[in-house]
């Protein structure tokens, strides 16, 4: 299980993620009897409630004790355990390739969100629960079924480090294209730059968020994407589309930091009110950070 | 320091300094490349700011325009200000016009207006440092210092500071045309500067002849303050007899727009008598005291008013010819002039001559002519006209036409008039019971003044009453017993009442003698005195007459100060004249010691009234482009460049805080 020859899953990262329990808030729908508690009701030792017999029901769930007494016909229903699902969805547009070759040794934003998720992808896998893969730009790039074995963990870091970033961002449109591709609910993780409407992403998410999904937005940003760096008069030229425009940086950085905190203000807000987690995700800090929001 | 280009070549070096322009124009930045995440964003941010920078940046570029146009204008502001500005190195003529009139001496400040003018003229000669300048002193004979404009400013400094203002009526025109000559031959920029106090009465209708390129600066000063004076001090009637009671009047004139109460004092003949009088708002008072003076002759009279304001016009004077008696010459033989006579006897002012002829001119105040034929008509409008009051009684087949053309009535047609008798006789009567004449006997006290009975009359038409003539008498029946013509200075009578005792009984009546004394004070011709005002600042001159010795005449103030006197022959005998200008006051002619005649001096009352005019109003003004300017800066010594660059300084201050302003950061701690 200790490999070293995944370029996004370092052997001391396997060590750390060891100590790592990736539990699953929210209730799955998973086929395996296991430690995840589900909705589905079936045969555990956890009572869950009585509910009234509905044609179809197993005879079997009838509580004879409570018909002798009432003459009513009464099912009595248990918690089921069963596996988790977990879905990833990896931003891989162009703009996830910053600050690219003048990073000065930094992490590019892709590469920091590959690390993550390799790790994430052990970590379940390695819980024998089960996960998924899609590498997005302006559409669903690769995508990898959920599952939970040894060579679904290959496939899944093999595309990791095939990926490459190009193409323009619409998570919104992903989001509504990878939505039949789930069959069964789960937690969500976007790995993404997010610049695009947070109201278009988080209509996009409504449908999963109303199927129960947990869902987590790691929002991938690099230290200078945050302040804008000093390089006086510059052309900028946008990563994904190729539009330029010339800006002094000292003119409009204080104007840039205030739209940066104005967006993920937006997003954080539109993400509580909706009980997502919203947590930002800087590549100059330690990807294991993330983990604590996924306990 | 001035700073000359002296070589025109070198100007085209003047061309460098466009390079640094050129330059920054054509000089195109290539910034680095930076690839970016997403440049929308960054789009969004400049949008943003924009809405906030582009206002912020339009008002610093507007301060920034200000502030440069504020230091332009403070540096060659002057120049633009005035657009016939000495420009550095050009030849400078300036001509002051220096008000010392009248109003001049009104008090300003610790100082008086001519005091505030004369600073301001050796300042600005001072400042101006012309090559050639003059002084044109505007007073009653405006005159220049130099003959044309000299290099010798300090001299023209120091003449200023020892001039003195001189209570006289200011000839704007005259001073205008003196400094128009003087500048018309002057050499390069010429300045014509008027310092003034721009006395509205004095200067509202004057015109600058101002040559054609020549600036004109106005500097005024004094502030306008209110004033009361004495405008006039004559006697009614104007020339009395002694014994007479007359009045002396005092106009005084309020130049306030406030009513004022002030004490009036007049001295008449060694007596002295106040009055307090009310002056209304920008009005006047008459006040009138009763004198009488007993003897014959030349009386000083002087009227003052406490000290106001303005003291030079408070006090003014006169001199009245007190005559011992007047004259009345009858001519013709009959009752007529022993009535005369006898008239003559009862009044003692009156002195009747019985002559064969109508007398000379300027011999008698009265001609009585009895049984008049119409002959010598010409003589005898020669002699009204001299100011002698005329009593014509025609007698039998008398022309009408000759009575009617010495009274100045045309006359229609012929005719003559009818002398009628009747033994019965006629009753006289009243024709004009306003008269001054009758005032006397209004109350009844003195009876009928016309009483008595006349059995001879001549008729003289009813008709001939309309050509302006005043009916101060008629018989019963309508017929006309005297008639008045008035005819400044000459006073024409028709007499048409008997005096002769044969054919009349009115010379017994006890009324007689009073009506003929109010007749002979009430209707003298009016004859204006000779006048014995001196204009302020004209020539005292006194032809006494007859040969004088030029030692024994002399000249002197009523302060006792000496004057130095000329003396020239002529066909009418020596004349002497005062060889100093005529300064407010009394001055008396003495020969061998005794007092011959008086003059006197009074303040002008032009220049009692101490407003003020804006200056801007005078026509020809030659300031209009940059009025506001020369107006609110040269014109009134308020310099301008310290205002324009205190402006450029907070232009620049106003600049730098709306560019160092940043609007405040929304919720920096989210």
């Amino acid at each position: 299980m200790a490999a070293t020859r995944y370029r996004f899953l370092k052997p001391e990262d396997i060590r750390r993620l060891k100590n790592y329990e990736f539990g699953a808030r929210a209730m799955v729908e998973g086929y395996l009897s296991g430690r995840h508690r589900s909705k589905q009701r079936g045969a555990s030792i956890e009572f869950h409630e009585y509910r009234s017999y509905s044609p179809g029901d197993d005879p079997g769930l009838v509580d004879w004790r409570v018909f002798a007494r009432t003459d009513r016909h009464y099912l009595r229903t248990f918690e089921q355990e069963t596996n988790m699902e977990c879905h990833i969805l990896l931003d891989s547009s162009a703009s996830m390739a910053f600050p690219g070759n003048a990073n000065g040794g930094r992490l590019s934003k892709l590469e920091y969100a590959s690390f993550f998720a390799a790790c994430l992808g052990w970590l379940v896998i390695h819980k024998t629960d089960r996960v998924s893969l899609q590498v997005f730009d302006r559409g669903i790039r690769s995508f990898l079924p959920p599952a939970s074995t040894r060579r679904h963990l290959h496939e899944f870091l093999t595309t990791l480090e095939n990926n490459r970033a190009g193409g323009e961002t619409s998570l919104a449109e992903v989001l509504q294209r990878a939505h039949p591709l789930i069959k069964r609910k789960g937690t969500l993780v976007i790995l993404s730059d997010f610049f695009d409407d947070p109201a278009r992403i988080f209509h996009a998410l409504n449908p999963f968020l109303h199927r129960g999904f947990r869902v987590h937005l790691f929002h991938v940003l690099d230290p200078w994407e945050l302040t804008l760096p000093d390089r006086g008069l510059a052309r900028f030229i946008d990563m994904e589309n190729d539009e330029r425009v010339v800006v002094h940086t000292g003119s409009v950085r204080a104007a840039w930091k205030r739209e940066m905190r104005g967006h993920m203000r937006s997003l954080r807000r539109l993400a509580a009110a909706r009980r997502v987690d919203y947590a930002m995700a800087r590549t100059d800090r330690s990807y294991f950070e993330l983990f604590d929001r996924l306990a | 320091m001035s700073l000359f280009l002296e070589n025109g070549g070198w100007m085209g070096l003047l061309g460098l300094a466009l390079v640094p322009l050129l330059v920054h124009l054509l000089a195109r930045t290539r910034p680095p490349r930076f690839a970016f995440s997403s440049v929308e964003f960054l789009r969004r941010v400049l949008r943003r700011s924009a809405r906030v920078r582009k206002p912020q940046d339009m008002l610093a570029w507007l301060l920034r325009t200000l502030a440069v146009l504020g230091v332009a204008g403070a540096v060659i502001g002057p120049i633009l200000a005035s657009r016939d500005a000495a420009l550095p190195g050009m030849a400078r003529s300036v001509v002051v016009v220096a008000d010392r009139s009248g109003s001049m001496a009104a008090p300003d400040g610790v100082g008086t207006r001519f005091s505030a003018a004369c600073e301001a003229a050796a300042s600005h000669l001072k400042k101006a440092r012309p090559e050639a300048a003059n002084v044109v002193w505007l007073d009653s004979r405006p005159e220049a210092v130099f003959p044309r404009p000299g290099p010798n400013v300090s001299f023209l400094v120091e003449s200023i500071n020892r001039a003195e203002v001189r209570l006289e009526a200011g000839a704007v025109d005259t001073a205008m045309r003196i400094a128009g000559e003087q500048l018309a031959e002057a050499p390069g920029h010429r300045e014509l500067v008027l310092i003034s106090d721009f006395q509205a009465s004095a200067w509202e209708d004057a015109a600058l002849p101002v040559p054609d390129g020549v600036k004109v600066i106005k500097r005024q000063v004094g502030t306008e303050t209110g004033n009361s004076s004495i405008e006039a001090l004559f006697v009614t009637p104007a020339d009395p007899v002694a014994g007479q009671e007359v009045g002396v009047v005092a106009r005084v004139r309020n130049h306030a727009g406030t009513p004022r109460r002030a004490t009036l004092y007049l001295e008449a003949g060694g007596g002295r008598q106040s009055r307090v009088i009310e002056l209304p708002a920008w009005g006047s008072t008459e006040a009138v005291f009763e004198a009488r003076f007993g003897r014959a002759e030349e009386v000083l009279l002087s009227a003052a008013l406490e000290a106001d304001e303005f003291p030079a016009d408070d006090r003014r004077h006169a001199v009245v010819e007190v005559r011992e008696a007047l004259d009345l010459v009858v001519i013709g033989e009959g009752g007529d002039g022993e009535v005369w006579n006898a008239l003559g006897d009862a009044l003692p002012w009156l002195r009747v001559r019985i002559e064969d002829a109508p007398p000379r001119p300027g011999t008698a105040q009265f001609a009585y002519a009895a049984d008049w034929n119409g002959e010598n008509v010409e003589r005898w409008r020669e002699l009204a006209a001299s100011g002698a009051a005329v009593l014509m009684r025609p007698g039998p087949r008398t022309p009408l036409a000759a009575l009617l053309d010495l009274a100045g009535v045309e006359s229609e047609g012929g005719g003559s008039f009818a002398v009628e008798g009747s033994e019965t006789g006629w009753e006289a009567e009243i024709g004009d019971a306003d008269a001054k004449v009758f005032a006397l006997f209004r109350t009844g006290e003195f009876g009928n003044p016309l009483g008595g009975v006349f059995r001879s009359r001549s008729k003289l038409p009813a008709g001939a009453v309309a050509g302006g003539g005043r009916l101060l008498a008629r018989y019963a029946d309508g017929t006309p017993a005297m008639v008045v013509w008035d005819r400044p200075p000459a006073k024409v009578v028709y007499w048409g009442l008997a005096l002769d005792r044969e054919v009349s009984t009115w010379p017994d009546q006890s009324s007689f003698v009073p009506f003929i004394g109010e007749f002979l004070l009430h209707e003298r011709a009016v004859v204006p005195p000779a006048s014995t005002e001196v204009r302020a600042g004209g020539e005292l001159f006194w032809q006494p007459g007859e040969e004088a010795v030029r030692s024994q005449v002399r000249l002197v103030t009523s302060g006792g100060e000496e004057c130095p006197v000329d003396a020239e022959a002529g066909e009418a005998g020596t004349l002497f004249r005062g060889r100093m200008r005529a300064a407010p006051g009394v001055y008396e002619w003495k020969l061998g010691g005794q007092l011959a005649t008086r003059r006197v001096v009074n303040f002008p009352e032009t220049e009692s009234d101490l407003r003020v005019m804006d200056p801007g109003r005078l026509a020809g003004e030659e300031v209009e482009g940059s009025a506001l300017l020369q107006r609110a800066a040269l014109g009134r010594g308020v310099p301008l460049w310290p205002l324009l660059a205190a402006a450029a300084l907070v232009f620049l201050l106003g600049e730098g805080v709306v560019t160092l302003w940043k609007p405040r950061a929304m919720d920096e701690s989210a």
